[in-house]
């Protein structure tokens, strides 16, 4: 695989607040629900397999 | 980047339910050095009043792990309970013990995914697990799987021995009907310490993330990334992106704030991997409520903050993002769980241009 340069921190920074208020505000109307949904720690769950 | 960990609501989503120790292998890299069954393990109705404290905690998904789960005999009665309450239940296990009829009593109890351990080709599986008969048992347990209707997963410890395997690996679980496959890097925590030659060395990870993003535009075997594969490297967002409902780059370990792991005897930690030194609490002395709320618990994410990174981790830019990965990796390898040698970014950047 063809080496591009490294990543900005300060720009992966501010693209990950971004996405960050745009998934609070998705999930202000249901508090319950967690701002992501956590990645697969072991087995994959089903929801991972529905979202191929 | 405290701005993540203080905006998600703490929930134990997620949680990794060990109800044995007993294990019929004895594999080299077992995190739990499993093989007895502890003297001490819950009883079925401790695990039913567990699985209720967890479903009154939001929990929506419980994997029962071990040991070999299936050694014990009221597993799915555990997982029926689970699955009652609302729950997802998912499985992992070796695949010595699956036959029809086990796979029967999957269905049964509602668990919706089965992981099987597939460490390598078959030389290096048998060898990695001690047994010349397992990668054929693991293989046989995928089709009786398949034939049943029952998502599969299989899950990966990519060793020294098993990286070059990888893609004629993902060859097989395309012909076997696998959904996902989960790659982790083998960690030297439990019977691993005494095998550390078989862990990959830091410049090998690049190999390991390449591979898995050379499988993304297949869209029948679904290739992940374990946390303790990363990080930073600048294909990071390919490696992670999985889709619009998630932040597509690694934004460190969330045991403890979003997941939780019991052990069998009750012990409470933020992941399984950890070691004795992250117990928080025993649920037969103090309810998961309890302990999951204590002000001082799994404060090594929930009271992170970049001073609490150490070594190379510290003058890493990424560093208050990962919070040093993995933390059970960075633990077994430096004895802080703040300091992660197993990194893209430390190996190819800071390690070369960077003083200590």
């Amino acid at each position: 695989m063809k080496r591009q340069k490294m990543l900005n921190p300060e720009k992966v920074k501010q693209e990950i607040l971004e996405k960050l208020a745009i998934l609070k505000r998705k999930y202000i109307k249901v508090p319950k629900e967690p701002l992501f949904k956590i990645r697969p720690w072991c087995v994959g769950g089903k929801g991972e397999i529905i979202k191929r | 980047m405290r701005e993540i960990l203080d905006q998600i609501p703490y929930r134990p989503y997620f949680c990794n339910l060990q109800i044995t120790t007993a294990c019929n292998l004895r594999c080299l890299h077992c995190g739990y050095s499993a093989g007895k069954r502890r003297l001490n393990e819950l009883t079925l109705e401790e695990f039913f009043d567990i699985i209720e404290q967890l479903k009154e905690l939001d929990c929506e998904r419980i994997e029962i792990t071990g040991g070999e789960p299936l050694l014990r005999k009221d597993w799915y009665k555990i997982a029926k309970h689970a699955s009652s309450l609302g729950i997802e239940v998912n499985l992992l296990s070796n695949g010595y013990l699956i036959d029809n009829e086990v796979a029967q009593k999957i269905r049964e109890s509602g668990i919706t995914v089965v992981g099987i351990s597939l460490d390598g080709l078959e030389e290096t599986h048998n060898k990695i697990r001690q047994n010349p008969f397992v990668f054929q048992k693991a293989v046989r347990a995928l089709n009786i799987l398949a034939k049943n209707k029952i998502d599969t997963c299989v899950i990966t410890t990519v060793t020294k021995l098993s990286i070059n395997e990888l893609p004629e690996m993902y060859k097989l679980l395309k012909y076997l009907g696998v959904k996902m496959w989960v790659l982790h890097l083998a960690t030297p925590v439990g019977r691993m310490q005494e095998n550390s030659q078989y862990i990959p060395h830091p410049s090998q990870i690049r190999e390991i993330a390449e591979f898995i993003i050379s499988t993304r535009s297949d869209r029948n075997l679904k290739v992940i990334a374990g946390d303790s594969i990363g990080y930073y490297a600048e294909f990071e967002k390919e490696l992670r992106d999985f889709g619009q409902d998630d932040i597509p780059y690694f934004t460190g370990c969330y045991a403890g704030c979003l997941a939780i792991g019991i052990e069998s005897n009750g012990n409470v930690k933020g992941c399984l991997a950890l070691p004795d030194e992250f117990i928080e609490g025993n649920l037969r002395e103090r309810s998961l409520k309890d302990i999951w709320f204590d002000k001082n618990a799994f404060s090594y994410n929930r009271k992170f903050s970049k001073d609490c990174l150490k070594g190379m981790c510290k003058k890493c830019p990424f560093g208050e993002i990962c919070r040093a990965g993995c933390k059970a990796l960075a633990y077994g390898a430096t004895g802080n769980p703040f300091d992660n040698p197993y990194c893209i970014y430390r190996w190819e950047v800071l390690e070369k241009h960077v003083p200590r």
